[in-house]
């Protein structure tokens, strides 16, 4: 090999101490791969592959032209287009839940269980900044950077008011109908 | 640049509280519950798994909503809707546990403090063995006496049983029965007691447990850091 092809192979995984007996075997091989056609075709939304610095070998020339080869790529008929449902990724009132699950709380929520709802909620609120920093939280002691930590992270996950109510309200007929085995 | 990996809640909890007691909040979800709430809809999964979460607490199946929270979070820990749901979880259990304690040791009259319940509850569990135990034998000490007198009274066609006999077996049996029924009565009520007793402490002792799980799941979606040399 000059030293010419040798640069310009420079990005092959060939090993240049390979016999000409081995390439040669390797290129042949090659050839009958090139020549079963396999295409891919890229969707335009598909990036670009990067082949800039990648030097692709010359393709032989065709062995038989009219052949079809059983290799041969075929494009898959286009699939039907999923709808354009938006996929609900949050839930801000008890309308957006299941209709079943809906059913099911809005039975719940008599006088008794709004009630206590609402008294839990006011306690929340009232214990909101100290629930979980004070000294035998569930979090334990915390140092400057976790309250700062525990601050933003309260901030990113609010939710509604309506949703909390739902949370309790499945939280509290839960322990009511515990199971105990 | 260096990658961090995310601190598996299921691993973490493994390690912190152990194998055994945490398998059975780590069994993950259940696929058919998840596909009914996906069928016609188009929740995202970490909605779908808050749904199932919520339809669990209302079947009153608190260790299923459990595993769905935490494997709702395993898989995106940026779900606001199973946050909260922990968080809300966390807060009323611990407003019931303390309530609970002042409960359980007013209502409860063999109970004296909350120091060590695994003992209170095994003491119970003994003592209401022993006493079905003691139920078991003086009612069949019951059956035996009654069946003697039902077998002694005299009829027309028995030649053996006479009148006169037969009411003084009647006159000697009769407190006896009485008596052990008294018994039985007594015991029973113990034992009832014992019982009920019983089901106050194992929901309270449950209710802590929950809340040690969800309170360190909280704790590893809002400090990842203070577990990654665990992982």
């Amino acid at each position: 090999m000059s030293k010419d092809d040798k640069d310009k192979n420079k990005d092959f995984t060939v090993s240049e101490h390979l016999s000409n007996d081995k390439l040669k075997m390797i290129q042949d091989t090659y050839d009958i791969y090139s020549d079963e056609a396999i295409e891919v075709k890229r969707k335009a939304a598909e990036t670009k592959p990067v082949t800039d610095n990648l030097k692709t070998p010359e393709p032989s020339p065709p062995r038989k032209e009219g052949k079809k080869s059983k290799f041969a790529y075929e494009p898959i008929a286009e699939t039907k287009k999923a709808g354009s449902n938006k996929i609900i990724t949050d839930i801000e009132s008890i309308e957006n839940l299941n209709p079943d699950l809906q059913k099911n709380i809005k039975r719940l929520v008599n006088s008794v269980t709004k009630q206590e709802v609402n008294k839990l909620i006011d306690e929340i609120e009232k214990e909101k900044d100290k629930f979980l920093t004070k000294n035998n939280s569930i979090l334990g002691k915390m140092s400057n950077t976790e309250k700062m930590a525990l601050e933003r992270k309260m901030a990113e996950t609010e939710v509604s008011k309506e949703v909390t109510e739902v949370n309790l309200t499945a939280i509290l007929s839960g322990l009511n109908n515990l199971n105990i085995d | 640049m260096k990658q961090f990996k995310t601190v598996s809640i299921k691993k973490t909890i493994q390690t912190n509280i152990g194998k055994t007691k945490a398998e059975k909040f780590l069994k993950g979800i259940d696929f058919s519950d998840m596909a009914a709430m996906t069928e016609n809809s188009t929740a995202s999964s970490s909605v779908n798994i808050y749904q199932c979460a919520l339809g669990k607490l209302l079947d009153g199946e608190m260790e299923k909503a459990i595993n769905y929270i935490i494997y709702g979070l395993d898989l995106d820990r940026d779900s606001k809707l199973l946050f909260n749901l922990c968080k809300n979880m966390v807060f009323t259990l611990s407003k019931q546990v303390e309530g609970n304690v002042t409960e359980l040791l007013k209502n409860t009259v063999n109970i004296k403090n909350t120091e060590n319940l695994d003992k209170d509850r095994n003491i119970f569990r003994n003592k209401i063995k022993d006493l079905e135990k003691v139920v078991n034998i003086e009612t069949a000490k019951l059956e035996k006496l009654e069946t003697e007198l039902f077998n002694s009274r005299p009829s027309f066609f028995s030649v053996n049983k006479l009148f006169i006999p037969y009411q003084f077996k009647k006159k000697r049996l009769k407190p006896q029965i009485k008596t052990i029924k008294a018994s039985i009565n007594t015991l029973t009520e113990e034992m009832e007691g014992y019982k009920s007793e019983l089901r106050e402490l194992e929901k309270h002792t449950k209710i802590e447990e929950y809340l040690k799980v969800l309170g360190l799941t909280l704790e590893i979606c809002i400090f990842p850091t203070r577990f990654s040399t665990q992982v």
